[in-house]
């Protein structure tokens, strides 16, 4: 049945874009049960599909989208956290770098329809047609869609892709959210707006990936290591040790220092960087 | 929150060492402990 309705969504997607001249993301989330007579579909359990149609351009760049979903997976008691973004907001939200500071909002030249939009059931939620009920859902069910054109930039020739973010949380501790209290929090943003949120959801994001992420290494003493760690002994003002971590984090290492120089799992990368950063 | 942990480390001045680091990297608390084979495994947390 999950097949069936990939299918289906693929279908939805292509025609909703039939040119490369958008870009169209969908998720679709159901925790719990969901009955649907109309397209004869029934979900139990967790069920979750995303995708996204837009162009890939001659460089191999794709349009930036992100979505995160964390979920104890149960149907009474579901706790929920989903992000959704789009452009900018996707990459400021998914970047170990804090974001540039606020861009001066210019909304001008040409105009084209964008459309942004989501819907959530939590509980239970029944549609009839006549006295017969057509559809129903108990549990959790989001879908989140959004259609951007892409607007080519007239001074560089280079094509802009706008931002959308949608977060919610149900009934989790989990994140900044909850500290208001409330058991369900939703944000729906766009444009700059959806930017400017996305340090939010940023911080969060990377926690629940760090938390996910703690290292066990076994220590190594090779050559590499050896002449690492000479190098931080010499550096008594820290630039080494800040040149050596921004090297770790640009090669998408996620430990400190400490680890990459002495754990054994970075034997290659310690190599590469020993040529990059002290050469022979 | 996060932890890195080293393991194996072969003696204790080296660990002690590696705990230093650990705390130059910007770690908030470490802790080192020996193993049954003699080796000595540190522990760094990060918040």
């Amino acid at each position: 049945m999950r097949k069936i309705l990939f299918i289906s969504l693929a279908a939805v997607l292509l025609t909703a874009c039939e040119t490369n001249k958008a870009v169209t993301f969908v998720t679709s989330t159901n925790v719990g049960v969901d009955v649907d007579a109309n397209t004869q579909n029934v979900n139990i359990g967790f069920a979750r599909i995303e995708g996204v149609v837009g162009p890939v351009y001659a460089t191999g760049e794709i349009p930036p989208v992100f979505a995160d979903i964390q979920s104890n997976a149960k149907v009474f008691g579901a706790q929920v956290s989903q992000f959704y973004a789009t452009g900018e907001a996707a990459v400021i939200a998914t970047s170990q770098k804090p974001p540039e500071p606020m861009k001066q909002i210019e909304l001008k030249g040409k105009r084209k329809t964008m459309f942004f939009g989501t819907a959530t059931v939590t509980g239970f939620k029944a549609g009839f047609a006549g006295s017969a009920p057509r559809s129903l859902t108990l549990g959790y069910k989001r879908q989140e869609f959004s259609r951007i054109p892409i607007i080519t930039n007239e001074t560089d020739n280079s094509d802009v892709y706008g931002s959308v973010l949608a977060r919610i949380e149900l009934g989790s501790d989990a994140t900044e959210f909850k500290k208001t209290g409330m058991r369900t929090a939703q944000l729906f943003a766009t444009g700059y707006a959806a930017e400017n949120l996305a340090p939010l959801a940023r911080g969060t994001v990377i926690a629940e990936t760090e938390k996910a992420a703690n290292f066990i290494g076994q220590y190594a003493d090779d050559a590499n290591s050896q002449r690492l760690n000479a190098a931080l002994q010499q550096d008594t003002d820290g630039t080494f040790r800040a040149e050596l971590n921004g090297w770790i984090k640009a090669n998408a290492l996620n430990v400190s220092v400490t680890s990459f120089v002495n754990a054994s799992q970075f034997a290659q990368a310690r190599q590469r960087a020993v040529l990059q950063l002290l050469g022979n | 929150m996060r932890t890195e942990t080293l393991e194996g480390i072969p003696t204790e001045a080296q660990a002690i060492a590696i705990e230093e680091s650990f705390r130059q990297d910007g770690a908030t608390s470490t802790s080192r402990t020996q193993d049954a084979d003699g080796t000595w495994t540190v522990t760094a947390i990060f918040e």
